[in-house]
């Protein structure tokens, strides 16, 4: 996403967003917000508004495609700081999400033999009667 | 393995074994293991919320699972922050011998079949190499510390601890706090201020700390507590024009337009370069204009 986006199109959107007068935060009076001041060049600070916009965006629809509701995928947009927002933008699908189920004797046997057949083809030495010391 | 090494040769700082006392069990229903984990770092850091109602906030249908970076940023729309830990066993240990639950994801399955599980670590025994988690069904499941350290290499070693806002974990750096408290400005503008504050405590010539404290002020219409942040955060970086241009916007409001102009300029003169600085001297021309058209200059 960002590759694709030259200074064109970043000076063409924050034109863009402000003639639409898109809310967002801090924009109404000329305050300099707390988030920009983490990014220390003022070129990256237009950049990264405009980048993060676009992010937001494109997170809020990938959650409502994973079934999550549209008021409450705005919500939890909402929740994100903007670093937050990159690390998911296009990633939800393959993201690590936790959710095992079962019980933990279940992953435990699980682990143990998945563990036991690695062990044995030599992958991985959990278990030491495996391969007893030589 | 850090298991082995933290076992032989114990860092001074960690004690032998410690357990973290009443942390609220959860147990998880199907695939909510996320809000069940959430839920239990929360409330014992002071909250009540039930794993019910962290859900959806949470929960990804279409994956069946919840997200790292979500379980980092819904305690923020409770007034909570989470904190990602170091990547370390060793972040894991001292989080707990300093009496907090550490929520963390463990890979149960492979790299190449992975089954992700949240759980929260209780307690530590290096003696025996164990460790304790509230996990799925059971409390204080005790495991080996080494398989428990390949469950959570295996996930990213990704771990985190959630605290009240305005109270700082015990290991955090100055840019990874400020980055996990400035969400609570949109909508936990009380939590901000407290956050803020509390950041001047640890860094009392960060500049991000005092406009933390200048803006959530602003954002509570304390146009005076305001203006005292700004200055103080001006005289934290003394080349700093960010404190001008925000100071000139509250002496305007506050009706000092002479003032108002003379910060505006300042901070133009610094940063050259700034749409917003502009703006703010515009601004200041048109309330100048006013106040001439309606007699009062």
């Amino acid at each position: 996403m960002k590759r694709c986006l030259n200074n064109v199109m970043v000076s063409l959107m924050a034109t863009l967003m402000m003639v639409m007068s898109i809310q967002l935060p801090y924009a109404h009076a000329a305050m300099v917000s707390t988030e920009q001041i983490l990014e220390k060049q003022q070129t990256d600070r237009q950049r990264d508004t405009v980048i993060a916009f676009l992010n937001r965006a494109e997170v809020q629809q990938e959650l409502q495609q994973q079934g999550v509701s549209p008021d409450e995928a705005k919500l939890r947009v909402a929740s994100l700081n903007n670093d937050e927002v990159e690390m998911l933008a296009g990633k939800i699908d393959a993201l690590p999400a936790g959710g095992f189920v079962g019980t933990l004797i279940g992953a435990a046997v699980f682990l143990f033999v998945v563990l036991l057949i690695t062990d044995i083809l030599g992958f991985t030495d959990v278990f030491p009667f495996v391969h007893p010391a030589r | 393995m850090q298991t082995a090494s933290l076992m032989q040769t114990k860092p001074m700082d960690i004690s032998e074994s410690a357990h973290v006392e009443g942390v609220p069990f959860f147990p998880q229903q199907d695939h909510q293991c996320g809000p069940a984990s959430l839920a239990m770092a929360l409330n014992h850091a002071g909250a009540s919320l039930s794993p019910d109602l962290l859900r959806s906030g949470l929960f990804v249908p279409g994956r069946e699972g919840s997200l790292q970076v979500e379980m980092l940023a819904l305690p923020r729309r409770y007034g909570y922050v989470a904190y990602p830990l170091i990547p370390q066993l060793g972040s894991i240990l001292r989080a707990v011998e300093a009496g907090h639950p550490v929520v963390v994801l463990q890979n149960l399955g492979l790299s190449v079949a992975p089954q992700w599980h949240y759980a929260v670590v209780t307690g530590f025994d290096l003696a025996k190499g164990s460790i304790r988690l509230h996990s799925g069904e059971t409390p204080d499941y005790q495991l080996a510390l080494s398989t428990f350290e390949r469950t959570w290499k295996r996930a990213g070693s990704w771990a985190m601890v959630a605290h009240r806002a305005g109270e700082l974990p015990v290991a955090v750096t100055e840019n990874a706090y400020f980055r996990a408290v400035t969400v609570l400005e949109h909508s936990r503008k009380r939590e901000a201020l407290l956050a803020y504050v509390a950041a001047t405590r640890r860094w009392p010539r960060s500049l991000a700390a005092w406009m933390g404290v200048g803006n959530s002020r602003y954002a509570l219409a304390d146009l005076k507590g305001a203006a005292e942040a700004f200055i103080k955060a001006s005289k934290a970086d003394p080349l700093a024009a960010e404190p001008l241009n925000n100071l000139a916007q509250i002496r305007m409001e506050q009706g000092d337009l002479d003032a108002a102009m003379a910060l505006a300029d300042q901070a133009i003169e610094r940063d050259k370069q700034s749409v917003l600085y502009l703006q703010t001297r515009d601004e200041v021309i048109r309330a100048r204009a006013n106040a001439a058209r309606s007699g009062l200059h």
